[in-house]
């Protein structure tokens, strides 16, 4: 493991972050789990009961506690991955760290590598909620848990795990790409939760047909169903514009000079 | 002839920012065992030439040389530059230790090193302190700790004794002698001119980006008063020529 990797990671591991972001999600998992599982576990009846009940028989309940909580991973992952990076400006930081490694772009590199690898274990950790909070109401009102843990369903939460992982990583370099354009992180976060949460709802709504090009509707589509391979126009144009936006804002911070 | 050894070599460096002549063909040159001073009034360009040696800042044109590596050799030369560069940089939420570990990773300098750089600083009793806590002057003491870390043959100081009280200015001064004693150089800009003049052999003066005067500090004070303190101010008074 590289030094400038270990550095990175000190400045991102930090208890109030690590607390901060599982305790949010995880409360989500329970919420999600609780909702899901409610009429099952209050023996309630009605259409309710039975859709819970049929979803507990297409042994769907650990990945779908996971899968649901994307959206709020992308959000946290953008304002971490920002705040990270703008800190650096704010602070005067980048003047201490292209003294001491010139090399702009291994620093960049190792940096975003950081970061990934820290989205990737928090996801990890709430995947392992997941299972230990669906395995804990085995039992309760009939909710049988064995048909989750089959090889073939636990492959398929893995080949989740990568996709939300990847996904993730996405929105990530989208927030590194945006916070060296505006030199803002929160400008940044702010610009992105606007995008996601208004811009993107209010374009689908005017222009239905506009929806397979937005960023929601793409990544939703990768995470969910996407056949490797089979590539969509819409996911490859979503894909190139984090890209260039990504590769804009490097090349900014690795070409301009560092002042403060 | 004396034979010289140059820890740095800048050759008509000039660097322009919107139209704005930043530097002006600075040519001066830094002999490698010296404190050399860097004067001037503010905005006469000192810290963006200390960025242009630190490669925080690229020439508009010129050539530079540091540690007898070129421009294109920064990578290797960088290893061997420790600088405090304006107001000293950190991570408010972390400890001056955890501060120093950070850049002891980037620098790959064993963390065992860290608690000697602290005592040197007079912050060892500070370790465990969140730098967001602490004084410009602790600041300043800590960016100290960090340029000592990395063992730089050349230390580049841009006005260190901001926010640092008698006591602390008086032990920098102790320091960067023992440094000097060691073999290192060292390139200080500063507006205490007074303190300035206590550990410097050689000066730069510079004023709006075009080098006024570089040699002996001596030579410099002899031509234009009694102290640098006073032949600055003859110079800016008009009284004397630099």
């Amino acid at each position: 493991m590289s030094n400038i990797f270990l550095a990175e990671s000190k400045k991102i591991w930090k208890p109030k972050i690590v607390v901060w972001y599982l305790g949010i999600t995880f409360s989500f998992v329970l919420l999600w789990i609780w909702a899901k599982y409610k009429p099952i576990i209050l023996h309630s009846g009605g259409t309710s009961f039975q859709q819970a009940i049929a979803d507990n028989q297409k042994a769907e309940g650990l990945s779908t506690a996971f899968v649901n909580l994307t959206p709020y991973f992308y959000m946290i992952t953008v304002a971490i991955f920002a705040s990270n990076f703008s800190r650096e400006y704010s602070l005067h930081t980048w003047k201490n760290i292209f003294i001491y490694q010139p090399q702009r772009v291994k620093v960049i590199f190792q940096k975003c590598l950081a970061l990934i690898t820290f989205s990737s274990l928090i996801i990890l950790f709430n995947f392992i909620f997941s299972l230990l909070v669906t395995l804990s109401i085995a039992g309760y009102g009939g909710i049988n848990t064995n048909k989750w843990l089959t090889p073939k369903n636990l492959l398929h939460i893995l080949d989740g795990e990568i996709r939300v992982t990847l996904a993730t990583a996405f929105f990530g370099m989208l927030a590194i790409g945006l916070t060296s354009l505006i030199g803002s992180g929160k400008w940044t976060i702010a610009g992105v939760f606007l995008w996601l949460l208004v811009g993107e709802p209010l374009i689908t709504h005017f222009f239905p047909k506009a929806e397979k090009f937005t960023i929601n509707s793409n990544i939703d589509s990768f995470v969910m169903d996407f056949k490797w391979g089979a590539s969509t126009w819409g996911l490859m144009l979503v894909i190139g514009l984090i890209g260039s936006i990504f590769a804009l804002g490097n090349r900014k911070l690795i070409s301009q000079d560092i002042l403060g | 002839m004396e034979n010289k050894t140059y820890a740095i070599e800048s050759i008509s460096i000039t660097k322009k920012y919107k139209n704005r002549t930043i530097l002006d063909r600075v040519t001066f040159t830094v002999t490698a065992g010296t404190i050399t001073g860097l004067i001037g009034s503010n905005g006469a360009g000192k810290t963006t030439l200390m960025r242009i040696l630190l490669g925080l800042s690229k020439p508009s044109s010129g050539s530079l040389k540091v540690l007898a590596l070129g421009e294109n050799e920064k990578n290797k030369y960088l290893k061997k530059v420790g600088a405090l560069i304006e107001n000293p940089a950190f991570y408010p939420e972390l400890t001056a230790r955890k501060n120093l570990e950070i850049i002891a990773l980037y620098l790959d300098v064993s963390f065992s090193e860290i608690s000697d750089a602290l005592d040197k600083v007079g912050l060892a009793n500070s370790a465990e302190i969140k730098v967001g806590k602490f004084s410009l002057g602790m600041k300043q003491r800590l960016a100290i700790a960090s340029i000592l870390l990395g063992k730089p043959e050349l230390i580049i100081l841009d006005e260190p004794t901001n926010g640092l009280d008698p006591d602390a200015i008086l032990q920098l001064r102790k320091l960067i002698l023992e440094l000097k004693e060691k073999g290192n150089t060292v390139l200080i800009s500063s507006h205490y001119l007074t303190e300035l003049e206590l550990i410097v052999e050689d000066l730069i003066y510079l004023e709006n980006g075009a080098i006024k005067f570089a040699g002996k500090a001596q030579e410099f004070i002899s031509q234009n008063g009694n102290s640098l303190a006073e032949s600055y101010q003859n110079i800016k008074e008009k009284k004397v020529g630099a």
